[in-house]
């Protein structure tokens, strides 16, 4: 298993920070890959604390393993999350733009 | 010399006063993928079509790739299709056969009409977005669907077609094919607000001039 660059505190304010960010994103990008599904790739790496070979092996195919640089955009965000991990990106990197408020379901707004 | 495409890009973008997280915002990504495109060497003509039409910014002219036939871009139908084509009759098929017989029969009973073909939700829906980004008039009025593929199956690309609002106007009529026999697939997919019809596969040219004509 990788080892964690990240300490407890700053993994559950990530984890924390990407299911609101799962909440608030376009549930899709403009060329129609789904955020959501992203996200919920993000958190698993994260949370499980996932290996770069767990990663290759879950997410490509026997096919794509032999690619370079394979157009699988599920292994290359779980690839992001790893990466975070290892403390090589930032926690903005990861967040999504998120939907305006007046957009957003009024169930999922929260009353402070 | 070989053009680097993502750095031409970010340089063009730049120039143009884009900064990364006004394309974050436009391309409704995260900063990694906007890097991650800067990084490429290659980026997909479709990807830079998309660009250009969020933007305003006329990439393919200023990266010389304004010629379909200078990428040519697989984009998951049965024939190598250039970006900008269109049709009024979309197959969504992964069976060859049935897809050969499909186009057999459409040929006779809808002798004008363009069909293209797609092998699973998934390209048919990127098309769709890309139509619907760039070209609305030229999305189909007709898509046949089937339910069983691989990638993207239909119930799927139904869920998708909802959630993306690829068809504001309801304009498109969706009819789904299947051979399943099972009642309660069918009730299900009748009832469908999106689905206009169930057709049973294979189908024949009576159905087809019916829907058609």
């Amino acid at each position: 298993m990788d080892k964690i660059y990240r300490t407890a505190d700053e993994v559950k304010d990530m984890l924390e920070q990407l299911a609101s960010n799962k909440l608030l994103c376009f549930p899709f990008d403009a060329f129609g890959s789904d955020n959501v599904a992203k996200i919920d790739t993000m958190r698993d790496v994260i949370q499980m604390n996932r290996s770069e070979a767990w990663i290759n092996s879950k997410f490509l195919t026997d096919q794509e393993l032999l690619l370079n640089e394979p157009d699988n955009e599920l292994w290359q965000v779980a690839l992001d999350a790893r990466s975070w991990l290892n403390g090589k990106f930032e926690v903005s990197d990861l967040l999504f733009p998120e939907r305006p408020t007046s957009d957003v379901h009024p169930a999922k707004k929260t009353n402070t | 010399m070989v053009l680097h495409h993502g750095k031409a890009l970010q340089q063009m973008l730049s120039e143009k006063g884009v900064t990364v997280e006004q394309l974050m915002t436009l391309l409704k990504c995260n900063r990694a993928a906007v890097q991650r495109l800067y990084r490429q060497s290659a980026i997909d003509q479709s990807i830079l079509r998309t660009i250009e039409s969020l933007t305003g910014i006329q990439l393919l002219k200023l990266m010389g790739t304004d010629n379909p036939a200078d990428t040519g871009t697989q984009t998951g139908t049965d024939e190598r299709m250039s970006e900008g084509e269109f049709a009024e009759v979309f197959l969504v098929e992964d069976s060859e056969l049935d897809a050969h017989i499909f186009k057999l029969t459409f040929e006779k009973a809808a002798k004008a009409r363009k069909l293209l073909v797609f092998l699973n939700g998934k390209s048919a829906i990127d098309k769709l977005l890309e139509l619907f980004i760039n070209s609305p008039e030229h999305l189909p009025s007709h898509i046949f669907l089937d339910l069983k593929m691989p990638v993207m199956d239909g119930a799927q690309f139904l869920e998708n077609f909802y959630r993306l609002n690829l068809d504001p106007d309801h304009k498109i009529k969706i009819h789904v094919l299947t051979s399943s026999v099972f009642y309660s697939e069918r009730q299900t997919f009748t009832r469908h607000p999106l689905v206009t019809s169930f057709i049973s596969k294979p189908v024949n040219t009576a159905i087809i001039s019916s829907i058609f004509n």
